[in-house]
C-alpha cells in the first residue's frame, strides 16, 4: 500500500465513507465530514501508526492533501536513510 | 499469493497464513466480493481466542456493505475487547453506532438517555463511550452541551439540558475548572466554596430531573510546582485539590456515581492521561490514547447504574486456584502456597475471597471427581478459600456449558450474571461460543497476572455496600441447597427473617394448572409420593368438592420465584389424607414445607376434619422428603417396603404454624379466569 494509499484508508476508516478520493488538491472542505476532531484523529493515527511526528500546530499548516503527503512521505525517506 | 479471480472457491484461506488471508481478502473487498471475504476474515478470526481488533473492524464494515447491522454491531463491538487502540476504536465507534441506530431500542438491553456537560470537548470521546456502552447492550442516545457551558445548562432551568430530559447526567470536568492555583493560602474555604458549588450542582439537577449523576474525579496534574515539599506544604496545589474528590465522595447520595479519573490516570501513567499537544490544539482533557479506557470505565459504572453489573464468578480448580492437576499430583503435589507460582495462587485466591467479602457470588466449575476437588479444600493448609466461600461446587465431567447453565439455573440468576475464569484456552472458547452469555475472563498464562486480569474485569462494580452483600454467598448458598455449612438456630432464623418471604396461596384454576401439572410430572425430589397425573386428571381434582387442592407461588426480597409447590389432599369422614405433596428443588430449606402444611391444617379445620394422614413411597431422588412427616410431630402408622404411612392428630397438637413466610390468599382470579375461558369456549 503506498502512503497515499494509507491516508486515504485512514481518512475512510474515519469518516466510515468508502467513496472518499483524495487527490493533491482535495481540502478538508472538499470531504464532507472531515472535521476538526476528524483532522485531529488524522493527525493522533499518523503519529501512532506511521511515526511521522507532527509537531505544534503542524497538521493545521498543511494547504491541501498533497502537501501533507509529501510531508509524510519526506519523513519516512529521511528516516530510512538515517536507520540505513 | 494467489489472484483472487483463479482461486474463487479454489483457496481456501484456511491455508494461508493470517497476514495473507486478510490481505486476500481485502482485495475480495475491493473487487466486491463481500461475502467471500467475510468467510476469509471468519476463518482468520477463528484463529484466535480474541479476534485481533482490525479483523473486527473489517468484519464489522463487510457486515454493513451486506446489511446487516445486527452482524456489524457485534464485530465493532468486539473491538473494545480487542485493545485500546484510539484510532480503531474510533472507526469502530462510527460503525457500531450506524448500525446501532438501524436496529433501533428493541435491540439492546437498555436504552437510556444521556447528557454530557463538559468543560472541555467530548466530540471525539463520545463515540468511543457509545461503543463501550453498546458492547455491553446499552444504547445511549447523547446530548452534548457546547464547550465550556455547562454552568449555563445546570443552573438555567430552560435550557437544553432539561428539555432534552436525560436519565443519566455525566458531568465530565477537568481540574482546571476547580481554579485552584498553585499554591492557595485559604486552603479550606477553598475547598468548602468548591465542595458547596458541585454539590449545588447536583441538587440542582435532581431537582429538575429524575437522573442519575455521574460525575469525573480531579486528576492531581502530572506537574508538581512545589515538587516533593509540596507533599507536605498546606495549600499546595497537589494537595488541595485531593480534597475536594474526597468530600464530593462523601457528598454523593445514592443518586450520584462517581468515575474516579484520578485513579485512573494513575492506572495509565499521567503522562500518558493527559497530553498538553492535545489540550492546546482540540482542548481535549484526556489524551487519545487514555480515551478507550475512560469510555470503558464509564460505561462500566453506566452499567452497575442500570443494574447491569455481573453477580457471580464461576471459577476453575486445577491451574486456576492451584499450580497443578489435583486429580494426578495428589494433594501434596500441587503448587499453592510455596514458590513464586504457589504464592501467586494464594495471592489470587486472597482476591477471590475480597471479592466474595464486597458480595460477589463465587463458585467452582471444575472437571474433576468431586472427592479429589474437595480434598484441597478441607485439607491443604495453605489455601485461603474454604467450601463455605461458594454457593455451588460443581466438580464433574460434563461440558461446562452445561454446567454453567446449571449453576445459573440453582442461583436462580441468568446466564447474564454469570463471569467464568478458566486457564484452560479451549474451555473458555467453548463457553465463548456456546454461551455467549456468559462473560469469559481472559487469563493469562502467568499466575502471576491473574489478579490483574480479574481487576480489569470491570463489570463487578458496585452501586453500593451493606452488611447484606458480605452475607449474600449464605443466602444464595441456602437457595443453592448447600445448607451443610449453616450456623446455630438464632442466625437460620435470622436468615429467613432477611429474606422477607411471602407465599400466594389459591386453589388450583385453569391459569395457574399448566404449571401445576408440569411440577406434578417432573418433580423428583422434594416429593412424597411422585405420582405423575396428568393435567386431566388434575382438571377433575379441581372440580372434586371433596379435594383439597393448592399451589403456592414464592416471593422473597430476591426474586419471584413462581409457583413451587402444589398440594392434593382427598377428604373423607373427618380424615384429610395427603395425595400429592410436592416442592420445587429452587426452595427446598426456605420453610415452604412448613407453610403448606400450615395451609393444610387450615383448609382441615374448614372442612371439619380432626386428622390429617400422609404417605411416603420412597424412589431413588426422594430421600430428602423421608423424614418429614415425622419432623413436623405426624406419628408413623405403617411400614412395608420402605412405604410408610403417617398420621397427624390435628385436635390433640393443633395446627401446623409458619412465622417466616407470610401469606396472602388468592381465591377471585382463578375462578375469573375460569369463568372467561368458559366463556370463550360457548
Amino acid at each position: 500500500m503506498t502512503v497515499e494509499q494509507r491516508l486515504q484508508q485512514m481518512l475512510r476508516e474515519l469518516l466510515d465513507d468508502d467513496t472518499v478520493e483524495l487527490g493533491d488538491d482535495t481540502v478538508a472542505q472538499d470531504v464532507p465530514g472531515w472535521d476538526s476532531y476528524v483532522h485531529i484523529n488524522l493527525m493522533y493515527r499518523i503519529e501512532q501508526e506511521l511515526g511521522v511526528p507532527l509537531p505544534g500546530n503542524k497538521i493545521f499548516e498543511f494547504k491541501n492533501f498533497g502537501e501533507l503527503k509529501r510531508y509524510v512521505i519526506e519523513h519516512l525517506s529521511a528516516r530510512r536513510t538515517e536507520l540505513s | 499469493m494467489s489472484e483472487p479471480t483463479k482461486s474463487e472457491g479454489e483457496i481456501s484461506c484456511k491455508e494461508l497464513s493470517a497476514e495473507e488471508a486478510v490481505q486476500f481478502a481485502d482485495r475480495l473487498v475491493e473487487k466486491g466480493e463481500v461475502g467471500q471475504a467475510i468467510e476469509c476474515y471468519l476463518s482468520v478470526a477463528d484463529r484466535y481466542e480474541l479476534p485481533p481488533a482490525d479483523i473486527c473492524l473489517r468484519l464489522a464494515r463487510c457486515y454493513m456493505r451486506l446489511d446487516d447491522p445486527a452482524a456489524a454491531l457485534d464485530w465493532a463491538t468486539r473491538v473494545v475487547d480487542a485493545g485500546q487502540d484510539y484510532g480503531v476504536w474510533q472507526a469502530a465507534a462510527l460503525i457500531a453506532t450506524k448500525a446501532a441506530r438501524r436496529l433501533g431500542s428493541a435491540h439492546f438491553r437498555q436504552a437510556r438517555k444521556l447528557a454530557v456537560l463538559s468543560s472541555f470537548t467530548t466530540e471525539s470521546w463520545v463515540p468511543l463511550l457509545q461503543l463501550a456502552a453498546l458492547r455491553l447492550g446499552i444504547l445511549l442516545d447523547v446530548y452534548q452541551c457546547a464547550y465550556g457551558q455547562y454552568r449555563q445548562e445546570v443552573l438555567n432551568p430552560e435550557s437544553s439540558l432539561y428539555k432534552f430530559a436525560p436519565e443519566m447526567v455525566l458531568i465530565a470536568v477537568d481540574t482546571r475548572d476547580l481554579g485552584i492555583p498553585d499554591f492557595v493560602q485559604d486552603s479550606v474555604a477553598v475547598v468548602d466554596q468548591e465542595v458547596e458549588r458541585w454539590g449545588g450542582y447536583w441538587q440542582r439537577i435532581l431537582e429538575e430531573l429524575s437522573a442519575t449523576i455521574l460525575q469525573f474525579t480531579f486528576v492531581v496534574p502530572e506537574t508538581a510546582p512545589f515538587g516533593h515539599f509540596g507533599a507536605k506544604l498546606q495549600g499546595s496545589r497537589q494537595r488541595v485539590i485531593q480534597a475536594p474528590n474526597l468530600r464530593l465522595g462523601e457528598l454523593a447520595g445514592p443518586k450520584v456515581a462517581l468515575i474516579d479519573c484520578e485513579r485512573l490516570a494513575s492506572l495509565v501513567g499521567k503522562l500518558r492521561w493527559y497530553s498538553p499537544r492535545y489540550w492546546h490544539l482540540a482542548k481535549m482533557a484526556v489524551s487519545p490514547e487514555a480515551q478507550p479506557l475512560l469510555a470503558r470505565h464509564t460505561a462500566a459504572v453506566i452499567a452497575a447504574q442500570l443494574g447491569l453489573s455481573r453477580k457471580c464468578l464461576v471459577l476453575d480448580l486445577d491451574n486456576t486456584l492451584w499450580g497443578g492437576v489435583i486429580g494426578e499430583d495428589g494433594l501434596s503435589g500441587i503448587r499453592l502456597g510455596q514458590g513464586p507460582e504457589g504464592e501467586a495462587f494464594v495471592e489470587f485466591q486472597e482476591y477471590l475471597r475480597s471479592l466474595k467479602e464486597r458480595g460477589i457470588l463465587l463458585a467452582v466449575c471444575s472437571k474433576n471427581n468431586e472427592a479429589d476437588a474437595r480434598e484441597p479444600f478441607e485439607k491443604h493448609p495453605e489455601m485461603r478459600l474454604r467450601l463455605s466461600d461458594f454457593v455451588m461446587f460443581v466438580a464433574n465431567w460434563k461440558p461446562k456449558a452445561e454446567n454453567l447453565r446449571e449453576i445459573a439455573r440453582e442461583l436462580n440468576i441468568g446466564l447474564d450474571s454469570l463471569v467464568f475464569v478458566d486457564d484452560s484456552p479451549a474451555e473458555r472458547r467453548a463457553v465463548r461460543k456456546l454461551l455467549p452469555e456468559v462473560d469469559v475472563v481472559p487469563l493469562p498464562e502467568d499466575p502471576c497476572f491473574y489478579v490483574r486480569a480479574l481487576s480489569d474485569y470491570l463489570l463487578f462494580e458496585p452501586v453500593s455496600f451493606t452488611q447484606e452483600d458480605s452475607r449474600r454467598t449464605e443466602l444464595y448458598r441456602a437457595r443453592a441447597q448447600l445448607s451443610a455449612a449453616r450456623r446455630g438456630v438464632e442466625s437460620l432464623e435470622e436468615f429467613y427473617a432477611s429474606l422477607r418471604m411471602k407465599a400466594t396461596i389459591g386453589p388450583f384454576d385453569d391459569f395457574h394448572l399448566p404449571r401445576v401439572a408440569q411440577l406434578v410430572g417432573k418433580t423428583n425430589q422434594f416429593n412424597l409420593t411422585t405420582r405423575r397425573h396428568s393435567l386431566a386428571q388434575l382438571e377433575a381434582f379441581a372440580r372434586d368438592p371433596n379435594c383439597v387442592h393448592f399451589y403456592v407461588r414464592l416471593q422473597d426480597c430476591f426474586a419471584d420465584h413462581g409457583l413451587v409447590g402444589v398440594m392434593i389432599a382427598f377428604a373423607k369422614d373427618g380424615v384429610l389424607d395427603i395425595d400429592t405433596w410436592l416442592m420445587s428443588c429452587r426452595v427446598i430449606g426456605r420453610t415452604v414445607e412448613a407453610t403448606m402444611l400450615a395451609e393444610l391444617c387450615r383448609c382441615a379445620v374448614e372442612r371439619g376434619c380432626h386428622t390429617i394422614t400422609g404417605t411416603y413411597i420412597p424412589t431413588s431422588k426422594n430421600g430428602i422428603v423421608r423424614d418429614i412427616y415425622a419432623q413436623f410431630g405426624f406419628e408413623l402408622i405403617s411400614e412395608t417396603q420402605g412405604t410408610t404411612r403417617w398420621r397427624y392428630d390435628l385436635a390433640g397438637r393443633g395446627p401446623i404454624e409458619n412465622r417466616f413466610i407470610e401469606v396472602e390468599h388468592v381465591f377471585g382470579a382463578g375462578n375469573d379466569s375460569r369463568a372467561a375461558s368458559t366463556a370463550n369456549a360457548a
